[in-house]
């Protein structure tokens, strides 16, 4: 019994120093990232992440004015290409892959119209096969 | 998601481990479930679709959706030639006066949307004192290594600098999120987004009635699908009687909302690779009529104060 205690005691620190450990990454992944953004363009002042496994599918929603020019900058591990992101409207057409594109780690979007965007992003399978996503969304001023 | 969570092992042994850190796994994922289980109930045909397409979907922190920046729609205020009104933003005195961390959290949004304003418009003084409030109610929320010493000295040091300052408050208010995001403190994170897009939409509609432009009109009436997201951000958290309130409150917002038409027509992107550049050609339309305006503005105000008295 004790053993099976010690055994359970240890697989719980384990997990949850992974965990720290998830957090931790994500952080650096997140700086990172923000190495994709020049001066000219602001945060929205958010900042997204998910610790994907294999084939999950992250996904967030934003709302993007008319006008405007934005950036999204989609980054996992600290190489580029480990992360893809495409971009769909609210009835789902694809407006953007960014597996078209040997998987850019940020893209600008120049829109017309005020209009709601879903953003999905997987793990590039080839490269990862778990990690942290960080999304990151800036605009032109 | 509950594939993330369930996991499970062939031996007693480890499947008694298994359940301990499913145990824990569940811990974390709990809060990110119920939204899931909320957020699936509001969801629309069209993101069901999403979740046709694939079973391992899951979303970025439990559902989060995103809030456009008050920074954006201080721009548009610029661009269509009102003039800076100071009466419009919350007094700096008031600060003191907020309790809670939750009514600091909605004012900390309020009086960032505020200094926002401030900055765009070249109002140094306002704009520095904001970001002493700022700071003060950060700090009162355990964010201070944000909003510290060395930010507000380079805040001073870029004055006249617009780009910069704006840089330093955007900068400023992504370091805070990711802050309560990393200390599972997502309320507080979801209530300083919503108190910056009600003050911004007080700016708006304030000014509408003024100076009768088109491009602002148009801006208040687009907030029918801003309003969603926020409303989907602050459901998970309602067992709060603070944000239970204010979701009730929007929730009415909403409802007025309602009866404003946006219409979304598709047409095709157009993407160049060259300057990593799509520009998506869609095109949207808002309808609404001056009595509707009327009637967002007034539930507007009611919200606001609210929150700000």
């Amino acid at each position: 019994m004790k053993r099976i205690l010690f055994i359970l005691t240890a697989f719980l620190f384990i997990s949850l120093l992974q965990l720290n450990s998830a957090q931790a990454q994500c952080d650096t992944i997140a700086t990172v990232c923000e190495q994709n953004f020049t001066k000219e363009y602001l945060s929205d002042g958010q900042e997204y992440r998910a610790l994907l496994i294999q084939e999950q599918t992250a996904e967030f929603h934003l709302t993007l004015y008319g006008g405007s020019i934005y950036r999204f900058g989609a980054c996992s591990g600290l190489d580029n290409g480990n992360l893809i992101f495409r971009v769909y409207d609210e009835e789902m057409n694809e407006l953007f892959s960014n597996s078209d594109f040997q998987m850019a780690p940020y893209w600008d979007f120049k829109v017309n119209s005020t209009l709601d965007v879903i953003v999905e992003a997987n793990l590039n399978l080839e490269k990862v096969s778990s990690g942290c996503a960080v999304l990151l969304v800036g605009f032109k001023p | 998601m509950l594939k993330i969570c369930n996991l499970s092992k062939s031996t007693q042994l480890f499947t008694l481990a298994s359940l301990t850190v499913g145990l824990v796994w569940l811990t974390s994922c709990a809060d990110a479930g119920k939204k899931v289980e909320k957020t699936n109930q509001e969801k629309s045909a069209k993101t069901e679709k999403v979740e046709k397409k694939n079973s391992n979907l899951i979303e970025i922190e439990g559902k989060v959706f995103s809030i456009p920046s008050p920074i954006q729609t201080a721009f548009l205020l610029k661009e269509v030639g009102t003039d800076y009104q100071s009466t419009l933003l919350n007094p700096s005195d008031k600060a003191s006066a907020y309790s809670t961390s939750y009514n600091k959290a909605l004012a900390l949004g309020v009086y960032g949307a505020d200094l926002g304003y401030a900055t765009i418009f070249d109002q140094t003084q306002d704009a520095i004192t904001y970001m002493a409030v700022s700071k003060k109610l950060a700090s009162d929320l355990g964010i201070s290594g944000v909003f510290n010493e060395g930010m507000v000295k380079r805040f001073e040091e870029n004055l006249g600098n617009q780009d910069s300052l704006l840089a330093l408050v955007a900068d400023g208010f992504k370091s805070s999120d990711r802050f309560l995001k990393e200390n599972k403190q997502h309320d507080i994170s979801v209530l300083v987004l919503a108190g910056g897009w009600i003050e911004t939409l007080h700016f708006a509609t304030s000014l509408a009635s003024s100076t009768d432009n088109e491009a602002l009109k148009n801006r208040i009436g687009e907030q029918k699908i801003t309003i969603k997201n926020l409303v989907n951000i602050l459901s998970p958290y309602t067992e709060n009687q603070v944000i239970a309130d204010l979701a009730n409150q929007l929730n009415e917002l909403k409802d007025i909302y309602a009866g404003v038409t946006f219409t979304y027509t598709y047409i095709e992107p157009t993407t160049d690779a060259e300057s990593k550049t799509t520009t998506i050609n869609s095109k949207s339309t808002v309808e609404m009529s001056d009595q509707q305006l009327k009637d967002i503005a007034a539930k507007l105000e009611s919200i606001r104060n609210s929150i700000t008295n």
